[in-house]
């Protein structure tokens, strides 16, 4: 009987504990509206500058991080950049990856083995290494 | 003049020249194997030996020299847009081993749609399955898995950046939940913009990516140790925003996003929060959903 009691207090009290959070979410939904309101009223939101606002993400050359990207969301930026270096560019790619693993031409002719990506992993294992080493960091042992 | 009308007469069409040509120019191993290739063949049958039959030669340089052009142009540019994905992990990389990557990467997926703005979303992918094998359960959690974790968190980026945003969509207002009753609030569920995404990783490797695209000049990151973080990205204005969330945070926004009700999110929420660290989260639960709400986390309110 005792413990039934404390069973039913216990679920009381979570109850209640649960719609002070309930409302305490929806305190914070209000208080956020109430400062979208604001902001659109002033056109500036605060939080732009917050530590939370981090820099977008930006691929198209020219457009400085921080500012107003207009081709974000177009689902083209990529496209048109590229499509746009057919015309500045037409022999890319002549001697412009010459020591890369990127120049198809030298496979088969013993410059690169196949499968590469073993050997392209030990070499992301050494700028690893190499940059860990500039920034004091140790690194544990590559695997084998 | 009857050189003409024969060259004629024999030429393939244009289609068949073009498909040709892509089979050249895109084989892995250069144009001359792309040239003897079945692909190549099956279109005009001239091997490496007959290429002039197909493509003149230049006064400097011969068939297969100016194939070569386009051959290395075609990967230079897909190797680029790779790389443009995947910024952060370029520069750690550097682009001799990230480009390396990147073409290896192209002969497992290449790239078969119009667009290039997908040519990346299975690069991930490709560096789970060819990661070096260890033996030693310790190292399996090392290195290898902070650079695929900060590739997921880079490929999260691109597709918010690229896909819809909220900049043109109505997001909630104060119209929309003034006059919920205190009782109610449980009951509500508030719909999130497909361009949130959240994810669990294995590295704190947001914090990573923020230290790398801040240093502009010189290269100098703290590699972190794994320790599980998690992170909101979503868009505003244009902007990619990334938020690094407590675990709390990442359960409750997961139910919500899931079109769960505030009480169900609260639910799972309190789950990972310890008993002692409750009544902290009452305070912590406001800010949290008024940061939310100003951020443009949530589209709509449903009763």
């Amino acid at each position: 009987m005792k413990q039934k009691q404390e069973s039913s207090i216990q679920d009381q009290s979570r109850r209640d504990f649960f719609n002070k959070l309930a409302v305490a979410a929806g305190g914070g939904v209000l208080l956020g509206a109430a400062g979208v309101a604001s902001a659109a009223d002033e056109e500036k939101s605060p939080l732009l500058s917050g530590p939370n606002t981090c820099k977008g993400l930006n691929t198209c050359k020219g457009k400085g991080a921080g500012g107003k990207n207009d081709c974000a969301g177009q689902g083209a930026c990529a496209t048109a950049e590229k499509h746009s270096c057919h015309g500045h560019n037409a022999c890319k790619g002549q001697g412009g990856c010459g020591s890369s693993a990127g120049e198809n031409s030298c496979k088969g002719k013993g410059e690169c083995s196949v499968p590469l990506s073993k050997k392209t992993w030990k070499k992301a294992r050494r700028a690893f290494e190499k940059q860990a080493k500039k920034a004091g960091i140790k690194v544990g042992p590559a695997p084998k | 003049m009857k050189m003409n009308t024969e060259a004629k007469e024999t030429a393939p069409d244009l289609d068949r020249v073009q498909r040709w040509m892509q089979a050249v120019i895109t084989h892995p191993d250069g144009v001359l194997s792309g040239a003897d290739g079945e692909a190549a063949r099956a279109l005009i049958d001239a091997g490496r030996g007959n290429l002039e039959s197909v493509v003149t030669r230049s006064r400097s340089l011969d068939a297969a020299d100016r194939l070569a052009i386009y051959a290395n142009a075609y990967y230079a540019r897909l190797i680029e847009c790779v790389g443009d994905v995947y910024p952060v992990l370029k520069r750690i990389l550097g682009d001799e081993v990230f480009d390396s990557f990147a073409f290896d990467y192209l002969q497992t997926y290449p790239s078969k749609r119009y667009s290039l703005n997908l040519l990346g979303d299975s690069f991930v992918d490709f560096l789970r399955e060819t990661r070096p094998d260890s033996e030693d359960e310790q190292e399996q959690s090392d290195w290898a898995d902070l650079l695929i974790n900060l590739a997921i968190l880079e490929w999260i980026i691109y597709e918010v950046f690229d896909g819809p945003g909220t900049e043109k969509a109505a997001m909630l207002e104060m119209s929309d939940v003034e006059g919920i009753e205190a009782q109610q609030w449980l009951q509500i569920a508030l719909q999130t913009p497909p361009c949130l995404k959240l994810v669990a990783l294995a590295y704190p490797v947001n914090t990573m990516y923020t230290a790398v695209r801040a240093n502009e000049d010189e290269l100098e990151v703290a590699y972190p140790d794994a320790v599980v973080s998690y992170v909101a990205i979503s868009r505003r204005d244009y902007i990619v925003r990334r938020y690094d969330l407590t675990h709390p945070q990442y359960e409750l926004l997961q139910v919500l996003q899931a079109g769960g009700t505030i009480g169900a999110a609260l639910e799972a929420c309190m789950q990972v929060v310890p008993d002692e660290e409750l009544d902290q989260l009452l305070v912590d639960v406001q800010q949290w959903f008024s940061l939310w709400t100003a951020e443009r986390c949530f589209f709509q309110a449903i009763r």
